[in-house]
């Protein structure tokens, strides 16, 4: 009975590879980054010796807009209940497609997009086609530092704040402790919001569920249904009913987007739940890859 | 080694956590630790003791205590002063970790003084060292990056670091003094 259906996996398995190209391997200096083209399909993923390594950001070229990634979906969904945001920071550049998508939204916002990776921003301009304009500025640097510059400027705060640091393979400690969310946190506008990309398993979700609490009490999330993505949501207030005015005000945008506001709102968690722990993720204690593999 | 390690965590709220800070980070602690040998072996040459191989360890160790404490306040100047993260994090390196870490690399040189009876066996001393002092370090990385960075804070295992050097300090420098042609 198993023969013939591994038979047909086996040759859906090859056929789907035969089609996938790498077109190029970039090396980084902290990994190697790998572009993938499968069919019309265009994908930057880091090298992992597991599985292949894991996707980062993918575009379709007959459907620029539309948003390969569940994660992606949610996010861009989030950030349309927004009302006008006119600056917008991004930690993480990936792609750059979250960046697109939000500039697809909001034509008239200013992004501004914290990559460590100078290569990441190398092969997202050449195979992504995103690179600095007028409505984007791209900067090479951690985002810790930048966040910690951009608080000497007091005229410089932000709208809307988009974590998307984590790569799933080695997550950088210092953009999950308290005294960084604080950071964050000031650097909102108070009417700001928080949208940050994290993890739904492991002991690390309730380290770090605890430690969103701490700096911003009573956050929302969406937990994604095919993904292992939970996205932390954290405003003044949010609520179902602004996910329905975001879908009619942007139901076309969500169409080509993939976005599905009935979807979106099944995600919806207003009071998430997690196990307490002993402490909280600090700049003097964070073993969050350590964490990260307790299940 | 077990410093080494925490030193990547001290300077990340500041400089981040990018492949320039942990150059900076290795790089000032093989300088100091070059510099170390250098003057342990040549401080080695002037009637060596046990008592002022146990003031290394202490001083080592005293030296090691601001970066629990103060580092903090020197990390905030620095980053108001430094724009570039690469040389930001690689002179706070050299404040903060190269005084403590030239100390501690004096030991082995002086170390292998003390232990040498003759020229026939200082390969034999100099080797049993390398091995004690570079096992050491494989079980300081091993503990403080898979165990003590779980159970404590940041600035308790560098406490925990201070507290074993004055021992390990207060100890050599009580042994009884023999005379220094010897061995103890």
């Amino acid at each position: 009975m198993k023969a013939p259906k591994l038979l047909i996996l086996a040759t859906l398995v090859l056929a789907t590879s035969s089609w996938s190209a790498t077109v190029e391997v970039k090396r980084s200096l902290y990994r190697n980054i790998i572009i993938d083209k499968t069919g019309s399909r265009i994908c930057l993923r880091f090298s992992l010796r597991r599985a292949g390594g894991q996707n980062q950001s993918c575009k379709d070229e007959q459907r620029p807009d539309y948003l390969v990634f569940d994660y992606a979906r949610l996010a861009v969904g989030a950030i349309a209940t927004m009302h006008r945001p006119e600056k917008v920071l991004m930690i993480g550049l990936g792609g750059g497609t979250l960046a697109e998508a939000i500039h697809h939204l909001y034509p008239q916002a200013h992004v501004t997009a914290v990559e460590i990776d100078p290569a990441v921003v190398d092969v997202t301009a050449r195979y992504f086609g995103v690179t600095n304009a007028p409505w984007l500025s791209i900067s090479v640097m951690d985002g810790r530092v930048f966040i910690k510059r951009a608080l000497h400027q007091p005229e410089q705060r932000y709208d809307v704040i988009v974590l998307d640091a984590f790569n799933g393979d080695y997550i950088p400690a210092h953009l999950m402790t308290v005294e960084f969310l604080q950071d964050v946190r000031r650097l909102l506008i108070t009417d700001g919001l928080l949208i940050a990309n994290t993890f739904a398993t492991s002991r690390l979700y309730d380290y770090e569920s605890a430690t969103y609490q701490q700096v911003f009490p009573g956050f929302r999330t969406l937990n994604g249904k095919h993904s292992g993505n939970r996205i932390i949501l954290a405003h003044k207030r949010l609520e179902k009913a602004d996910f329905e005015r975001a879908a009619t005000r942007f139901r076309a945008a969500f169409q080509t987007m993939g976005i599905d506001p009935g979807y979106l709102q099944q995600t919806f968690v207003e009071k998430p739940s997690w196990t307490p722990v002993p402490r909280l993720l600090t700049d003097d204690y964070s073993p969050v890859n350590l964490l990260r593999n307790n299940r | 080694m077990g410093v080494e390690l925490l030193a990547g965590r001290l300077l990340a709220p500041y400089f981040g956590s990018s492949v320039h800070v942990w150059g900076s980070v290795i790089t000032v602690f093989m300088l100091a630790l070059s510099l170390g040998y250098l003057i342990g072996g040549q401080w080695s040459l002037h009637a060596p003791s046990n008592w002022k191989f146990g003031i290394m360890f202490l001083v080592g160790g005293l030296l090691i205590i601001p970066l629990s404490t103060h580092a903090h306040v020197l990390l905030e100047w620095l980053f108001d002063h430094f724009e570039d993260p690469r040389y930001g994090s690689l002179v706070a390196s050299m404040l903060l970790f190269f005084p403590s870490t030239v100390i501690l690399g004096m030991i082995s040189p002086y170390a292998i003084r003390l232990l040498t009876r003759d020229t026939v066996s200082a390969g034999h001393v100099a080797g049993r060292l390398y091995f004690v002092s570079t096992f050491g370090s494989a079980a300081g990385t091993i503990l403080t990056s898979f165990y003590f960075v779980l159970w404590w804070e940041t600035s308790h295992i560098i406490a925990g670091f201070v507290l074993v050097l004055l021992c390990v300090g207060a100890l050599v420098a009580l042994l009884p003094q023999t005379e220094r042609d010897g061995s103890p």
